[in-house]
């Protein structure tokens, strides 16, 4: 007998002809995404993807943890593939389910035969290996209609399948699907949670962070690292950019007015994740805000960001709460890191009474005091780039 | 093997024992600082509870013990905290109107661990007496322990906690003296080792290590003589920087000084500091927002309270680090923008 995991694609059945592609992008997602856990063999059999793990795999837990969070995946579901005897069958169905129909109280069993040239159709199938749990587990009682377990059969062409409940998968598209943007992210609650969801979207993300050293640490920017790594994990692997912020916010602080620093600031990073954005192939930046949430977030304000940038925006929690997004966050594990005290460049020089309703004009002339084009240069001269994976093996490092 | 084992934890009891002046069967090991502070509070108040609830300590007392009395308090224990003055010492005659009759412990550190200020701990001691109080004396020694000579029989100390790795052996192992004849109760269970107080096989590595850096202590009068002659020259230094208030009293233990570098937060002065191989820290947990307990019972304005930094020196400590750390702090007050 041995493991597999079961994938069942979600919305990629809707593409058409590009599914494919589409499939093709999901099969090397999740390749990458194991990484380290030894060898699988994909194919692609009738509307599920079977992944098979070759000898060399001995944590199937952890392989199938890691499939859980990628995007494109409706459900997926652990199976034992044996042999297509019906003998065979019954035994591996109180073997490898055997655990569960002990915790469960009622069960039913579905069938699934395209192997057509398998001697029983699916309602025998159904009903002789109902009849030989019940033989074996006396507590189990038949509910076809609500059952703690589905036990399922699948007689497929080169095996028989057998599995017990789906797991709920990621959902959304295979990241890559839908091409690359640029995440700006700060070290909040939000961003984090903006780049997971556009992921989910089938993007690709590229991270862009600014640091002022020393008014932000080290340890600020090491927290942006964590909090990619943990989405990471959904989205893969980040090339993040980290970008030197010191000199312009200084700037800033010097030469404009104190109720206009955050945006005047908004608008340096905007340009200048463009350029990235630009040089990295994105076709979007991200941003975590949400109308209202704070002065610089105000739809004017909002407007004000907007009026640099030539590229679309992207602001997938413009609409939601804060406790909606911290419901996120705590589901993709980012909150703990995101509310560690650490100042970061958004907070650094934060005006008392910032302008809730700015207008561009009174913007442009608050940058007349700056030298725009040489003060990004220099910034975008000096970035660093550090590549952030979603998992690490346990004998990497130094201890 | 268990045997040598068995030696080698005696051994480094007595070491340390020396260097406190006590017995090695007064001395009982533990993880560290906390624990020995946890320990000897939920012991000692938990011993005399039958003999009333009060129990007398100070404002700045580290977060062990401070937190440990919040506990304490919580389990309806009456918890005095004395108040200290400008200069981060509490007075001897708060404590003789506190320590009253039904009062069962008093706890004040020998030295605060933010500004160094020295407390009145003998007084502690008289106050108890005078009050014809059952109370024990405990007294959190982790910053005084090998920084200049200090024997709890001295002071009339019932229970003294001190830290291994703040006399630069390893991290992991702790002690606590209990005066011979008093009596604590146990908070945890389950094994005879350390006279049934703190049960659970020993940290011997850690501990061993404890033993050998306690014998290595030097001389401690001439130490503390020499770091006298190091803070006043680093004063000297930071006033000639400029715009510098320094918070700690002058008659400080000379190891811990603590300045507010007046208009420069914390935290990048923090992280342009350790840029640069300097390794301080603003006292309390560095957090946005949260200013230092010590700082703020002393009563010291808003200015102050945002820019703290606290610069400890070692017996290793050279006049040229001290040369080095004053350019560091002057180079980052120019380089950082006052918020």
């Amino acid at each position: 007998m041995d493991e597999i995991i079961l994938i069942k694609n979600g919305e990629l059945a809707l593409k058409g002809l590009n599914r494919h592609t589409f499939e093709d992008m999901l099969i090397k997602n999740m390749r990458q995404r194991l990484t380290g856990l030894g060898h699988f063999d994909f194919s692609n059999e009738q509307s599920t993807i079977v992944v098979k793990p070759r000898g060399d795999v001995t944590d199937m837990d952890e392989a199938f943890s890691r499939l859980c969070r990628v995007f494109g995946i409706a459900g997926l579901s652990r199976a034992a593939s044996v042999e297509k005897d019906m003998d065979t069958i019954l035994k591996a169905a109180e073997e490898y389910l055997g655990e569960k129909l002990l915790a469960a109280r009622t069960f039913k069993v579905n069938a699934k035969r395209s192997d057509k040239s398998f001697p029983l159709g699916s309602p025998e199938i159904c009903s002789e290996t109902g009849g030989y749990l019940l033989s074996k587990f006396h507590h189990l009682k038949v509910d076809v209609h609500n059952p703690d377990i589905i036990v399922n059969v699948e007689i497929r062409d080169t095996a028989a399948y057998i599995h017990g409940n789906q797991v709920k998968g990621a959902g959304g598209m295979p990241v890559g699907s839908s091409g690359r943007a640029a995440l700006l992210i700060s070290g909040g609650i939000d961003s984090p949670v903006a780049g997971y969801m556009m992921a989910k979207r089938g993007l690709q993300l590229t991270g862009i962070h600014f640091a002022s050293p020393p008014y932000t640490s080290k340890k600020a920017e090491q927290k942006v690292c964590r909090l990619l790594e943990k989405v990471a994990m959904y989205s893969g692997r980040i090339v993040l950019f980290i970008v030197p912020f010191t000199e312009i916010q200084e700037q800033i602080k010097d030469n404009c007015p104190e109720e206009l620093f955050t945006l005047v600031m908004r608008r340096m990073m905007m340009r200048i994740a463009q350029i990235i954005a630009a040089d990295q192939n994105c076709g979007a930046l991200i941003t975590g805000e949400s109308v209202g949430q704070v002065a610089s977030q105000t739809m004017p304000a909002i407007a004000c960001t907007e009026a640099v940038c030539d590229i679309p925006v992207f602001r997938p929690l413009i609409g939601m709460d804060k406790d909606e997004v911290v419901a996120i966050s705590r589901k993709i594990d980012t909150f703990d890191i995101s509310i560690l005290p650490y100042e970061d460049c958004c907070t650094v020089f934060t005006p008392k009474h910032p302008r809730t309703r700015p207008t561009i004009p009174l913007l442009e002339k608050a940058e007349q005091a700056l030298d725009i084009e040489p003060l990004i240069e220099k910034a975008v001269k000096g970035v660093r780039m550090v590549i952030i994976h979603g998992y690490k093996n346990d004998d990497e490092g130094e201890i | 093997m268990g045997l040598k084992a068995e030696e080698l934890l005696e051994k480094s009891r007595s070491r340390v024992a020396k260097k406190l002046g006590c017995s090695p069967d007064e001395l009982l090991f533990t993880s560290g600082g906390t624990e020995s502070n946890n320990t000897a509070l939920y012991g000692a108040a938990n011993q005399l509870k039958r003999s009333g609830r009060r129990i007398v300590s100070t404002v700045i007392e580290h977060p062990s013990v401070y937190e440990t009395l919040s506990r304490l308090e919580n389990e309806g224990f009456e918890v005095i905290r004395l108040k200290v003055n400008g200069e981060g010492k509490i007075s001897e005659s708060d404590l003789f109107e506190a320590v009253t009759q039904d009062t069962i412990l008093v706890s004040v550190m020998a030295v605060n661990n933010e500004v160094g200020s020295i407390q009145p701990v003998s007084a502690a001691r008289q106050a108890i007496l005078r009050a014809h109080s059952p109370a024990l004396l405990h007294c959190d020694g982790v910053q005084v322990f090998g920084k200049m000579p200090f024997r709890p029989s001295d002071y009339g100390i019932d229970l003294m906690s001190v830290s291994s790795h703040k006399i630069h052996g390893p991290k992991g192992a702790g002690a606590l003296y209990i005066r011979k004849g008093v009596k604590i109760s146990p908070r945890l269970f389950g094994g005879e080792q350390e006279g049934k107080l703190r049960p659970g096989t020993e940290a011997l590595p850690a501990i061993a290590g404890f033993g050998a850096a306690a014998a290595a202590l030097p001389d401690l009068k001439a130490e503390f003589d020499r770091a006298k002659e190091k803070r006043d020259y680093l004063v000297e230094k930071l006033k000639a920087v400029g715009g510098i208030e320094i918070n700690s009293p002058a008659d400080a233990l000379p190891f811990i000084t603590n300045i507010s570098v007046l208009g420069r937060r914390s935290e990048p002065m923090l992280s342009f500091l350790s840029e640069n191989g300097v390794y301080v820290s603003s006292g309390s947990a560095c957090s946005k927002g949260k200013k230092s307990r010590v700082l703020v019972e002393m009563g010291l304005g808003n200015d102050r309270l945002e820019s703290p930094l606290r610069i400890s020196f070692s017996r290793f400590t050279t006049f040229e680090e001290i040369d080095y750390l004053a350019d560091c702090i002057a180079q980052a007050r120019r380089i950082i923008r006052a918020k």
